[in-house]
């Protein structure tokens, strides 16, 4: 399944088995996306959120 | 068939996973975003499409506060509430340890640089600094005389945000550029690992470049572990220890443990006993 990069416009191809959630760079920019959506019909990505000061494990 | 919720606000590796264990032990997991879900916390009616939730939101706030409400709700959670309150917060960490009589570093607490500095007094140089919340040694400093420890703590006070007005100071012990990480889970440490600092840093922290390395899980280790464990409520955690002059002294205790690089090392499939434990939270 193949995705735009909303940073760069590059063409992404989603890794089998993605879900939504995960994290993937685009090759291009560099930049952190995440899946937001996966359907029958395409993914839905978006740029990352950037770790916040409340984040870990 | 046991209907298992993984609560998440970023797919790690760690939890596809506990998606994958999941699928191998053919145990119906339900997926829920906490970033793009809204709860309902009038609601007190129990889910009817799980009944134990694996809680992995990486934000501590969205961790809680969902908790909080899926608590009322009447579900069980792994970890609940009340532990990741204590575990996601050093000082109340510190407290639960000291209350159970487990050996730590020292530590002050103070809510200005001047009294930070008379504190770093008491405690000696080299000291640490570290934030009251956050991880993989996120802007936690080393503090080795008064003239570093006055800058870095101004820079802090610059930094905008209150969580970083109170300044959690710890007597530095480490006696090596390692630590020990146990992964607890319920009531036995089901792997270690040594974490060392590469050699341009102190801290360990895998995220960091630490190098990760099997540490037999003695029946010291273990007991610590799991005493720790306990003293902030049990359920499945990273314990964190360090080797001194004293012996093992524990340091952190971490309620959304990252076990992915516990398990090369280790070779113990750690997945699967997190789910095993949840199932077994289930049945209780």
């Amino acid at each position: 399944m193949n995705v735009r990069c909303p940073e760069c416009d590059a063409e992404i191809v989603l890794p089998k088995g993605s879900v939504p959630g995960e994290i993937i760079s685009c090759s291009e920019c560099g930049a952190e996306l995440e899946i937001v959506k996966i359907t029958t019909g395409g993914a839905e990505i978006k740029t990352a959120e950037i770790e916040g000061e409340d984040w870990g494990e | 068939m046991t209907k298992v919720c993984l609560l998440y606000d970023r797919i790690r590796p760690d939890e596809k996973l506990l998606i994958e264990a999941c699928k191998r032990k053919q145990v119906t997991l339900k997926l829920v975003d906490c970033k793009r879900t809204v709860f309902d916390a009038s609601n007190s009616s129990k889910p009817v499409d799980f009944e134990v939730g694996i809680q992995r939101c990486v934000s501590y706030l969205r961790y809680l506060h969902v908790n909080a409400i899926l608590e009322k709700m009447g579900v069980k959670l792994v970890n609940s509430f009340e532990v990741a309150l204590t575990c996601g917060n050093k000082l109340l960490t510190t407290i639960a340890l000291e209350k159970a009589n487990i050996p730590g570093p020292k530590t002050k607490i103070a809510f200005s640089v001047d009294s930070a500095l008379e504190a770093l007094n008491e405690l000696g140089y080299p000291a640490i600094l570290k934030p009251l919340i956050g991880s993989w040694g996120r802007l936690v400093a080393l503090l080795k005389d008064p003239k570093s420890a006055r800058s870095i703590l101004e820079s802090w006070d610059q930094l905008g945000s209150s969580w970083y007005k109170v300044y959690y100071l710890q007597q530095y012990v480490a006696t090596l550029p390692r630590d020990i990480r146990c992964v607890v889970v319920g009531d036995r440490v089901v792997a270690a690992i040594y974490r060392t600092a590469p050699p341009d840093e102190w801290r360990s922290n895998l995220s960091r470049g630490g190098r990760a390395e099997k540490c037999e899980v003695s029946e010291e280790i273990n007991e610590l572990g799991v005493k720790a464990s306990e003293a902030v409520g049990g359920g499945v955690l990273g314990v964190d220890m360090m080797e001194t002059e004293d012996g093992l002294v524990v340091h952190e205790v971490n309620h959304n443990v990252e076990f992915r690089r516990t398990i090369a090392p280790t070779g113990v499939h750690i997945p699967y006993l997190i789910i095993d434990y949840a199932l077994g939270l289930a049945e209780k």
